[in-house]
């Protein structure tokens, strides 16, 4: 039960700061607030991490970091700037919902680049995922 | 172009589709930072290599944003806040909770983005029948692919 309140806490949280970015960007631009949440919220979570895992912290290997690092590209680069430049176009409600489909192109690479199986309720699944985001974007309003 | 699907419109599709294939290729390269360290230890130096580089990047664009209001800085601060600690929330469900119970309930955030749209900024965002549809169906498609992968 207390997994489930932390993560519906964490649902709850992302949504609430979605409304905060919208409102940011109305008087800065994607990159900028891109930027400074990112040192925002580093300041909340690298203490933790060196509070938590020191020993981690330290011990990380250079190949380890090279695969943080392209993690960091596509994440927290490209994933958040691009996340932002579009809630900053279309508006958070048409934008969220799009941008919350990455399961699906995770599961295309995993499949391509990791052999993972596809199965009849992966294929639902993404079937329905299409069906709404095809919904939001022929909205003509 | 059609009415309703304009320049601004497309290329803000396009960005969101951007996004969402990034966030999907993370996902799968986290799968293996998280092999070689914790999560929390991954996501914080992730982000400084992402700080670090976009801030690189866009410093003409954060020297022209120096003079934006105060509370365009409390809300960026603010949104920060949020996803930083989303992101440690999310790790402590997932140490109490197998990844099947916890992913179908992260996946409804879009549909909580779009509930305290409509509660605190009603005015600048339009929510109509057929975007909250199309919002229930993603986050509907998205529980049913993590319990698939899960199966």
């Amino acid at each position: 039960m207390t997994g489930i309140l932390l993560a519906l806490a964490a649902a709850f949280v992302w949504g609430i700061g979605n409304v905060w970015v919208r409102l940011a960007l109305q008087g800065m631009r994607p990159t900028t607030v891109s930027v400074f949440s990112l040192f925002i919220g580093l300041l909340l979570l690298f203490p933790l991490a060196l509070i938590l895992h020191w020993d981690d912290v330290t011990g990380i290997t250079s190949g380890v970091i090279l695969t943080i690092f392209f993690y960091g590209m596509a994440n927290f680069l490209t994933g958040r700037f691009l996340n932002y430049s579009s809630i900053s176009r279309i508006g958070l409600n048409k934008a969220i919902p799009i941008v919350a489909s990455s399961p699906v192109f995770a599961l295309t690479l995993a499949v391509i680049f990791l052999d993972e199986s596809v199965n009849a309720l992966i294929i639902l699944g993404t079937v329905i995922v299409m069906g709404g985001i095809m919904l939001i974007v022929t909205e003509r309003r | 172009m059609r009415d309703g699907l304009n320049r601004t419109h497309v290329i803000g599709y396009m960005l969101a589709t951007g996004a969402s294939i990034s966030y999907g290729a993370s996902l799968v390269l986290a799968k293996q930072v998280v092999e070689d360290v914790p999560p929390l230890v991954g996501s914080s130096i992730g982000m400084i290599f992402g700080m670090l580089v976009l801030g690189a990047l866009a410093a003409k664009n954060m020297v022209g944003d120096r003079k934006s209001s105060r509370r365009s800085f409390v809300w960026a601060g603010l949104s920060g806040l949020a996803a930083g600690g989303g992101i440690a929330l999310m790790f402590l469900a997932m140490s109490k909770a197998p990844v099947v119970v916890v992913a179908p309930m992260i996946a409804v955030n879009p549909l909580t983005a779009i509930l305290f749209g409509q509660i605190f900024i009603r005015n600048i965002e339009r929510l109509t029948p057929r975007i909250f549809v199309g919002a229930l169906l993603v986050v509907v498609g998205v529980i049913i692919i993590s319990l698939g992968r899960n199966v």
